[in-house]
């Protein structure tokens, strides 16, 4: 069952008084949610966070003025508790295709992180370049390098290849619906 | 081994379901409590997705990789991700060798003189002229609708047409909508300071209240892009009187809008036709479906 928009502002009201804030809280606590989910083997990850979060949004009234503490705790129980009757409902999990990329598919994923290498500036697209120059040792050498010529530590070089990362990911994602649409409109 | 080393080792371990019940729940507390621990946690995904598809993992991680690690959508975008990088350096590092043209013997079509000395030549080229007439239009319209660029543009026009018609009728029609005021900003918005809202599944539009500084236009032209430049759509809007001097009214449908972090540069259309005064303005979306 879904949310009434009243549910909802109230959900994002118990969360911070102010909208903005209240609106980054919600999306931390979804993300963090998934990941617990996604870590107990749940595929249906993103919509057990969902069942949480309008489980406590329906709750939320009767919550607002007696719950003390970190509202994130309390999703985490609900979560937990969903977690249970999901176990009970799902007894065998599917087993997931293998990672197999068609060559068309192939073909349509290097076009378009060649696009979205081009959107990146020269800096950020050298350094995830560089990133993933080499196998194995050679990698590992090749990091250390990076590392010494940027004059940061391991964990810095991690960090920000990570969101060059994402960046290109979410550019890859655009490109590739916007293919895909063409292609179904064909 | 350090504490760095064994925390590490910790996040591989529960990204890989390899933890028991007591130690995961011990992750999960701290992941809800430590937004540094998300963060890490979110590069030691990475880093694994990297060692699976480079080949760097042991035959039992492999195994609980593709069990329990490749279990959703995002993450298996993120190791086609990795694999293509992997294939794209592949490209870069071996490209195709050309294939070997022949020196001796080339054919007829390889040099003018021979080509024009060619009967075939003179038999093809009226052949080819009657065929542009009679039955190149008809290739043309069967390839136009295929072209997918054709196709994107005509997506697009068919959204900005669809937005403009939105935004002319005020009213008339049922569905809810979330109000956002925003001011024009000549800087780069930072996480902090872009305002975001966060759209209910019933919400049909945002309206956005754009604060104009510049000598008021009757019209205007907004192009919405998202904050990496991606450009969604452009629309011509007009000026509300409601509205009052200061700000022109844009009415997006929620349908059109993913979530994420979005611009918007807003023209005035000068008496000649021609784009004036453009200003920004940032605002982010959160979409709960």
């Amino acid at each position: 069952m879904s949310l009434t928009e009243e549910q909802f502002q109230q959900l994002l009201a118990w969360l911070d008084k102010d909208p903005t804030r209240a609106g980054l809280k919600y999306e931390e606590i979804r993300r963090k949610l998934i990941i617990i989910f996604l870590g107990r083997n749940c595929e249906e990850a993103e919509d057990l966070a969902d069942e949480t979060i309008n489980r406590v949004a329906r709750k939320v009234c009767e919550l607002k003025d007696s719950y003390v503490g970190d509202p994130a705790r309390y999703f985490y129980g609900v979560a937990k508790r969903i977690f249970s009757e999901h176990v009970r409902k799902v007894s065998k999990r599917r087993r997931i295709e293998p990672l197999i990329v068609s060559s068309s598919d192939s073909e349509r994923r290097l076009k378009c992180l060649d696009e979205c290498l081009e959107q990146l500036d020269p800096d950020s697209r050298e350094l995830i370049l560089s990133y993933y120059q080499g196998k194995k040792q050679a990698k590992i050498q090749a990091h250390k390098a990076m590392e010494e010529s940027l004059n940061i530590n391991a964990g810095a070089l991690r960090a920000r290849t990570h969101r060059i990362r994402q960046k290109l990911q979410k550019c890859i994602l655009a490109c590739l619906e916007r293919s895909s649409e063409s292609n179904d409109i064909n | 081994m350090n504490s760095q080393n064994d925390e590490e080792l910790l996040r591989k371990d529960y990204l890989l379901g390899q933890l028991s019940d007591q130690m995961r729940e011990q992750v999960e507390e701290r992941l809800l409590d430590d937004d540094d621990f998300v963060e890490r946690l979110s590069t030691t995904e990475d880093d694994l997705i990297d060692d699976y598809v480079f080949g760097a993992l042991s035959e039992s991680e492999r195994r609980s990789f593709e069990d329990n690690f490749v279990i959703n959508d995002e993450r298996r975008r993120k190791v086609q991700f990795a694999q293509s990088v992997d294939l794209y350096l592949d490209k870069l590092a071996d490209p195709q060798p050309s294939p070997v043209t022949p020196v001796h013997s080339s054919p007829w079509w390889t040099t003018p003189l021979q080509l024009l000395q060619s009967y075939i030549f003179w038999i093809a080229v009226p052949v080819f002229a009657l065929l542009l007439v009679f039955v190149g239009p008809k290739i043309v319209r069967w390839i136009k609708p295929s072209d997918p660029v054709a196709v994107v543009q005509t997506n697009r026009a068919l959204i900005e047409h669809q937005i403009e018609e939105f935004n002319k009728l005020s009213t008339g029609h049922n569905l809810a909508s979330y109000e956002l005021a925003l001011d024009a900003t000549p800087i780069l918005r930072d996480k902090g300071g872009i305002k975001r809202v966060t759209l209910a599944p019933n919400t049909g539009f945002l309206d956005l209240k754009l604060a104009v500084l510049s000598p008021p236009r009757q019209k205007y032209r907004a192009l919405v892009s998202t904050v990496e430049g991606v450009e969604q759509f452009a629309v011509a809007l007009e000026r509300d009187n409601n509205s009052g001097p200061g700000s022109v009214l844009f009415k997006i449908p929620t349908q059109f809008l993913n979530t994420g972090d979005y611009q918007i540069q807003l023209s005035g259309v000068g008496p000649d036709g021609q784009l004036d005064n453009p200003v920004r303005y940032y605002f982010g979306v959160i979409k709960h479906f």
